[in-house]
């Protein structure tokens, strides 16, 4: 006879386990699953809140000082500013993450691994492969339809692929918000690589302008790889059908697709005699409302599946 | 059967399922790609007893020399061209003679005109002679501010009944690579 195991630990647990749609809990596990980790909500504030706050004190100082950098040094203060997302999420994640900590070392490794698929694989097939530079901008449908069939799901599938095969399976992956926590990491990962490449290839960067830039890339991945991430939590812990994590990918893909179609549409401005061509500020506004609705629905929904949890209306078996 | 067993071939199946639907997408990409860049309509040079097919949205125009010349209105500062002659030409003649007398024409109009290359081809299953010359396009119109840019072109006979018909491609030196499928599959739709 089969006997049952923690789906997280895989240790074996007591014949009147708890139980959580068809997936058999020790009691350590059942309590960690349910749990609320506030700080990494704080976080993703945090994340959002620094980020508006980095923008407007690069604004500011250029503002003031109007430094002017050239060459290698222009590159290099580049390369600094695309680091700063990543490393303020990082910094506000690692500051409440102390009551409830999350393995550092696997977040950052997933960070890492976020970046290197995008380097290896995301970048050189959105680029060189399928040259979305070259067919994207000729017609409007095409381009949205673009966007989100070649842009969207080889981010979104890189993103969720960075943490599918490689926390989530570890026992460490024991919370329903570490999806959101893992996602997130990855897709700042993959932000930051998509900056720096940026940056690079315009040999430096427009501080006012490009700082803005690096900005909306970060809070926009980090946003979609945040919502795969709920959809692996959820399929991790729950008994959902075949079709969610799919949907979860699907879902992000297409979100991204039409956030990477409109910026692009708000961003562009018609030319006159001063100039003009673009205005980083509108892009700015839709990655803040995006991420600020992305973490505020799934901290909602993650709070609520907690709560019907603790309420024992799905735990099945077991004493409540 | 236990639940958890069932849970993880559910959770194979997800995967799979994560993996096909990325390579739907990825598949649709590609044709919704080749469908923007390449997609191709008929056209007929009654008088020349030509016809092939010629990228849709390009510009046309249709004359004598060239017959036709056709263009991509979005490739730039220097739109990607392909153009359509026919010369006469004795059965026993080199076709480098007509090769020849077009880069005459082309160094008297354009600046820095230079033959890069000249060889022997195979086109459609038919040795063919392809030469490859570069030149610089400058605007002289001075109320424009535009650098100038580095041409590459390459013409290609195709030998007929008494005719040589040349088919020629302009590109700006740093598209001219990934413009180049344009002049390939212009030439496999020539019917004559």
């Amino acid at each position: 006879m089969d006997k049952d195991i923690c789906c997280v630990c895989h240790q074996p647990v007591d014949a009147d386990a708890k139980k959580l749609g068809g997936r058999t809990y020790c009691a350590r596990h059942y309590a960690k699953v349910t749990q609320e980790h506030p700080g990494a909500w704080r976080a993703g504030l945090g994340m959002i809140a620094g980020q508006l706050g980095f923008v407007l004190l690069v604004e500011i100082l250029v503002g003031l000082f109007h430094p002017t950098f050239s060459g290698w040094v222009l590159i290099a203060v580049g390369v600094g500013l695309a680091l700063l997302p990543a490393l303020l999420w990082l910094a506000f994640f690692y500051q409440q993450d102390r009551l409830e900590p999350e393995p550092k070392g696997y977040v950052f490794s997933v960070f890492i691994l976020g970046a290197l698929l995008a380097q290896a694989v995301g970048i050189p097939l959105v680029d060189r492969v399928f040259e979305v530079q070259r067919w994207l901008p000729r017609s409007p449908l095409g381009g949205l339809l673009g966007a989100i069939l070649v842009i969207g799901f080889v981010q979104e599938f890189l993103k969720y692929a960075a943490v599918r095969y490689s926390v989530f399976p570890l026992p460490e992956f024991d919370e329903r918000v570490d999806g959101v926590i893992y996602g997130t990491a990855a897709g700042l990962g993959y932000a930051t690589m998509l900056n720096i490449n940026y940056i690079i290839a315009d040999g430096g960067v427009h501080l006012q302008a490009g700082v803005i830039r690096i900005v909306v890339t970060a809070l926009a991945q980090a946003s979609f790889a945040g919502l795969t991430g709920y959809f692996l939590g959820r399929a991790r812990f729950e008994d959902e059908p075949s079709w969610w994590l799919p949907a979860g990918v699907a879902l992000a893909a297409v979100l991204n697709g039409i956030f990477t179609t409109l910026r692009g549409e708000l961003t562009t401005t018609a030319l006159d005699l001063s100039g003009g061509g673009f205005n980083p500020w509108p892009g700015l506004l839709l990655a803040t409302v995006v991420a600020a609705a992305t973490f505020g629905a799934l901290f909602s929904l993650i709070r609520r599946a907690n709560k019907i949890t603790l309420s024992g209306v799905d735990a099945e078996g077991g004493a409540q | 059967m236990t639940a958890s067993s069932q849970i993880s071939r559910r959770d194979r199946w997800a995967d799979w399922a994560v993996i096909a639907l990325v390579a739907v997408a990825l598949l649709s990409g590609l044709w919704l790609r080749e469908t923007t860049l390449y997609r191709a309509e008929d056209f007929t040079l009654g008088d020349a007893g030509l016809s092939g097919r010629i990228f849709t949205g390009w510009v046309r125009q249709t004359g004598t020399d060239p017959l036709l010349r056709a263009r991509n209105p979005l490739s730039g500062a220097f739109n990607t061209v392909l153009e359509l002659r026919s010369r006469a030409l004795a059965d026993d003649a080199d076709p480098a003679l007509v090769l020849d007398a077009l880069a005459l024409e082309r160094a008297a109009t354009v600046d820095a005109y230079r033959t890069l290359s000249t060889e022997q081809v195979r086109v459609r299953g038919e040795t063919a002679v392809q030469r490859t010359f570069t030149y610089v396009m400058v605007d002289h119109s001075p109320y424009m501010n535009r650098l100038p840019r580095v041409v590459r072109g390459v013409d290609v006979s195709l030998r007929d009944a008494g005719r040589l018909i040349v088919v020629t491609y302009l590109a700006d030196s740093e598209t001219f690579d990934a413009d180049y499928r344009y002049f390939r599959t212009f030439i496999e739709s020539l019917r004559y």
